[in-house]
């Protein structure tokens, strides 16, 4: 008797773990980015922890390029003022991509002369209503790292 | 022989002249065939329509189609005859040729030479002199050597227009001595009969030397009486009397110069130590009253153009030459005293530093300190100038971001004309005046043909305005109407064709750009990380606002090199975005059939666990 009724429990139970596992699995597929979503995963670049963008080398003295940190392009500059300095690349009068000049060793927008200063990042003539928002920079183990958006006047 | 060599120099020289001219002329500049300007157009840039619609003296009056042009455009068609210096081109070398021993008036020469139509036929007209009359020319019979003279027709012929040879400060009715030949004055020639005072100085200029000659004033030394803090006389008995007496005091109580210990006695004498008035109000006090406003500016700078006194301050100590060359100075050296003075602008016995919002003279409220007068109908007809500036600036995309953003970086009225110096910036100045602040498109400028210094070529103004400088559009790059590029360049020209060139480049460019932006708003409306497209989105703009700056070039390559990069990459970010969206759709679309699936395998086999469960025997 015990032989005959349990064939029919073992495939009723396996239809059951099949029908949970079914829902439980769907479930936890929508639930489960969005719990991952709502985890912070301090220090990884993509979240805006420091993200590695070269070689203290790359940046010679008296030189600067556009880097892309986490989807946003930042100049980074190196003077002798002021060193490693990290600034958005956007400029806050009509969002053009700013560039280097070399001559007077300043940020220079190239559509209307804004010209910002490379250790502060201020506006120092033109059209720019506001200067340029610093990133915070750290040299370690001979890497630039980029991290987060200093506070100040931003745009 | 000589009568041979003279004919076959003058024709050669001539010739020579005439080409010079053609060589000159911009192939593509002007459709031919317009008449050359015979006389100087140096100070007359903006005067072609005062003459030559009326016909003053002797001017030929523009044909009726020309009606409505601007001083400006007349200059586009018509050149200088050779370089702008009021030498003609080639004329009929009897009337023009002058000698040192030469009688013949030469005030007629300006309406006579005009009558020449094109440099083409001037050169005919010229050979066939040469050709069929014999040298016996005005000139040449009044010349001692007859072959020393076939030179000078094309060197140096300048005796169009007698100059002025006196300095003109306070002598602005030419007719009051010249109309009667009163102290030795050349009286007019019966010629000129009709002609007005206001008119002499169209064709006659001033004589280079005379216009240094102004007489230098020096700074009023004046003494500097101490005065004992609050016991100064002065403010002790002005403050009680009436309103007018004591006004003035409570006025310098609240100014920097009270604050600095700028006294009463400092500007208006007296002794501040007297207690009474006939000892404060004494001659031998050097008691000056109410400063005549004409030696206010030197009183001023009695202490204002020291720079031993100024340094400490840190202020500048120009501010008195400059107001001696501004038009205020000037008239006011004339003894014109409804011009501005120091006093003026400067709020009075209240003066206020420039960085006080209060004064008159702080950035934003320049345009109405000036407009107070300007704007002022009655007290500027004597001038005749325009009294809407001010109206027409506030409204100006300058007037808007000092007035209305509170921009203190935009110009006001003193940026262009000069503060203590003002003086209206000419013509041929403005590119540098507005390259002041627009330095990027001014370097673009500078490198075009519109920036030669040939006059009536388009300055910032031609296109832009003055007072009313607006928002540029691409509606500029067509049309006829007033500043637009068909205002000067017709349909059928080659010029108009390389503006319509340039604009379809611009404006491709520009929908391009339009096309990503709202391709990479409807990603990011889809939720989609549109970050790596904004920035070449970003760097699309960049080339396209470069591109607009640089068509002040009217170089189409310099224009088509940024045009070309920005629709490149707006069509990038346009085709990533669109990919990006159609992805999403895509996953979306496989997303809700995978969860149908799954909904169905859920449902069959709840059906089947039903089933079993029925199978069971009822317990």
């Amino acid at each position: 008797m015990t032989e005959l009724t349990g064939t029919p429990i073992t495939r009723r139970k396996s239809i059951q773990l099949l029908l949970g596992f079914s829902i439980v699995a769907t479930i936890s597929g929508i639930v489960a980015p969005i719990i991952a979503y709502l985890i912070p995963r301090e220090n990884a670049a993509a979240y805006g922890g420091p993200s590695v963008v070269g070689a203290a080398a790359d940046f010679p003295l008296n030189s600067s390029k556009i880097v892309s940190v986490n989807d946003k392009p930042i100049i980074i500059v190196n003077t002798k003022a002021g060193g490693l300095k990290a600034f958005s690349a956007i400029c806050t009068h009509l969002g053009c991509v700013v560039a280097w000049n070399e001559r007077k060793s300043i940020i220079h927008c190239p559509c209307h002369d804004g010209f910002f200063n490379a250790v502060t990042g201020a506006v120092i003539s033109g059209p720019p209503p506001l200067p340029l928002t610093q990133y915070e920079l750290v040299v370690r183990d001979g890497q630039v790292l980029v991290g987060k958006q200093l506070p100040g006047r931003s745009a | 022989m000589n009568k041979l060599w003279f004919r076959v120099v003058l024709i050669l020289i001539v010739v020579a002249a005439a080409s010079l001219v053609l060589a000159r002329v911009p192939v593509n500049a002007r459709p031919p065939g317009q008449p050359p300007i015979p006389h100087n157009v140096e100070g007359r840039e903006t005067l072609c329509v005062a003459c030559h619609s009326a016909g003053i003296a002797g001017a030929p009056k523009y044909p009726p189609d020309h009606e409505g042009r601007t001083n400006e455009q007349c200059l586009f068609c018509h050149k200088p005859a050779i370089n702008g210096t009021g030498t003609p081109a080639a004329t009929t070398p009897g009337s023009e040729t002058p000698s040192v021993s030469s009688t013949v008036s030469a005030t007629e020469t300006f309406s006579e030479t005009v009558t020449a139509t094109t440099v083409a036929t001037i050169t005919i007209q010229a050979t066939e002199v040469g050709t069929a009359t014999p040298p016996p020319t005005a000139a040449a019979t009044a010349s001692p050597e007859p072959s020393s003279e076939p030179a000078q027709p094309t060197a140096e012929s300048t005796t169009t227009t007698p100059r002025i040879p006196h300095p003109l400060e306070g002598r602005d009715d030419c007719l009051a001595c010249h109309g009667t030949g009163a102290a030795g004055a050349p009286r007019v020639p019966a010629s000129h009969a009709g002609r007005t005072s206001d008119t002499c100085r169209l064709c006659h200029q001033p004589a280079a030397s005379t216009q240094a000659e102004a007489p230098q004033i020096l700074p009023t030394q004046i003494p500097h009486p101490t005065v004992l803090p609050n016991q100064d006389s002065c403010v002790t008995c002005h403050t009680n009397l009436d309103a007018k007496l004591a006004g003035p005091v409570q006025e310098w109580e609240s100014s920097i110069h009270s604050q600095r210990g700028v006294t009463c006695a400092d500007c208006h004498g007296g002794d501040a130590n007297a207690t009474d008035k006939a000892a404060a109000h004494a001659a031998s006090a050097n008691f000056i009253g109410t400063p005549k406003t004409v030696d206010i500016p030197a009183l001023c700078a009695g202490c204002h153009a020291r720079v031993d006194l100024m340094r400490q301050y840190d202020l500048p100590t120009d501010q008195w030459a400059k107001y001696q060359q501004s038009i205020h100075g000037k008239k006011l050296a004339q003894g014109d005293t409804n011009v501005a003075t120091c006093f003026v602008c400067h709020d009075g016995h209240a003066t206020k530093q420039v960085t006080d919002p209060s004064a008159h003279v702080y950035p934003l409220n320049v345009p109405a300190l000036c407009g107070s007068c300007h704007s002022n109908i009655e007290l500027i007809k004597p001038y005749n100038i325009p009294t809407n500036q001010y109206e027409l600036y506030v409204k100006s995309v300058h007037g808007i971001a000092l007035l209305e953003k509170q921009d203190l970086r935009a110009p006001s009225c003193a940026t262009c004309h000069g503060t203590h110096g003002a003086a209206p910036p000419g013509f041929e100045e403005v590119a540098n005046v507005c390259g002041g602040c627009h330095t990027a498109t001014q370097d673009y400028y500078l490198k075009s043909i519109h920036a030669s210094d040939t006059p009536g070529t388009p300055k910032c103004v031609t296109c832009h305005g003055r007072y009313d400088v607006e928002t540029p559009t691409d509606a500029m790059f067509h049309g006829d109407g007033a500043r637009q590029c068909g205002s000067c360049h017709t349909p059928t020209s080659p010029q108009n064709a390389a503006v319509q060139e340039i604009a379809e480049n611009i404006e491709a460019s520009a929908q391009a750009v339009d096309q990503a932006e709202k391709a990479i708003n409807e990603a990011a409306g889809s939720a989609l990380i549109v970050a790596p497209e904004q920035i070449k989105l970003a760097d699309a703009k960049t080339n396209l606002i470069t591109a607009r700056a640089a068509q002040h070039t009217l170089n189409l390559d310099t224009i088509k090199q940024r045009t070309d990069a920005a629709t490149k990459k707006a069509n990038e970010v346009t085709a990533d975005a669109q990919k990006a969206i159609a992805d999403s759709i895509f996953r979306r679309e496989i997303m809700v059939i995978g969860l149908v699936i799954m909904a169905m395998a859920i449902f069959a086999l709840w059906l089947i666990r039903r089933e079993l469960y029925k199978q069971l025997p009822p317990k």
